[in-house]
């Protein structure tokens, strides 16, 4: 159960996915490409959490659960715990982590596109550089979801990335 | 016609035994939100026997039908069982719910079952 794995492995493979969905498989359908990459994380997360709980009694309540996403889970997942939890106390949570592991690497100066790419608009690119990125957070927001609907909470899970590298998660629980 | 008999009585007491542990698990429904242990012992009896059931983080649940045992035995055989589980839960060919068919996995809980029940 201690084996692990490269970190530049699993970047490569997270990487390949968004790829092989958004301009292979459904190169025509975003939407489509969303919910397969989504589907994916939901299936790890719902998986690692059995692997992560295995020594923990359950969980008694929400906030109990979602504080071992912030903490034990996120850990494991990106070496570090979430920075901030927010909630409402009616059923939403919002996870900040102020240098999200996943986007660190991910490029969206549009000047910096633009100087490699020649007879490019800087805008078109800019754009479709930040549609890469919310592509690439469907997978962790399916994790997140997965994870949760293991421990008994039904969730939707969406990704704030106006502020890179830091990325909220915005958890509603549905009742 | 006697064989045929005896056969009939072994059959009709594997479905009790299937019928006994479903009943436990409205049982264990109710028991799994009001504790957060994750073995609990003797959740249910039927005449001789005794239902035992360990409940993981994720609701995975594992009835064990049985006479008088060691508790520490149970409880032992119960957490290595939940490790061969997870191996098989991270397989991601694995469709979570579905049968678990690996002929491996069923020598390795009966070795256990040998061992500490």
């Amino acid at each position: 159960m201690g084996r692990e794995v490269a970190e530049s492995c699993v970047d490569g493979v997270v990487m390949q996915m968004v790829a092989a969905y958004c301009g292979g498989f459904y190169a025509a359908k975003p939407e489509l490409a969303a919910r397969r990459i989504e589907a994916i994380g939901f299936q790890v997360g719902h998986q690692l959490t059995e692997r992560y709980t295995m020594e923990r009694p359950r969980f008694s309540d929400h906030l109990e659960a979602i504080k071992f996403i912030c903490k034990d889970f996120w850990s494991e997942l990106f070496k570090k715990q979430i920075d901030n939890l927010k909630t409402n106390h009616r059923g939403t949570f919002v996870l900040q982590d102020n240098h999200f592991r996943w986007l660190t690497r991910v490029s969206v100066d549009p000047s910096v596109e633009s100087m490699d790419a020649t007879e490019n608009d800087s805008t078109t690119l800019g754009d479709s550089a930040a549609q890469t990125t919310s592509m690439l957070l469907y997978f962790p927001c399916g994790i997140i979801r997965g994870a949760l609907t293991n421990l008994g909470i039904s969730c939707s899970v969406t990704a704030d990335m106006s502020n890179l590298p830091a990325c909220s998660f915005v958890v509603r629980i549905k009742t | 016609s006697s064989d045929i008999h005896l056969l009939w009585q072994k059959e009709d007491l594997a479905y009790q035994h299937q019928f006994i542990l479903h009943a436990a698990l409205d049982v264990v429904q109710d028991l799994a939100w009001s504790t957060n242990a994750m073995f609990l012992k003797s959740v249910d009896r039927f005449n001789d026997l005794v239902v035992s059931v360990y409940v993981t983080a994720g609701h995975a649940r594992f009835m064990l039908l049985h006479d008088s045992r060691s508790e520490d035995g149970i409880k032992s055989f119960f957490q290595e069982v939940h490790e061969l589980y997870i191996k098989i839960f991270l397989n991601p060919l694995y469709l979570p719910g579905s049968r678990i068919t690996s002929s491996h996995f069923d020598t390795k809980v009966r070795a256990l079952a040998r061992r500490y029940l």
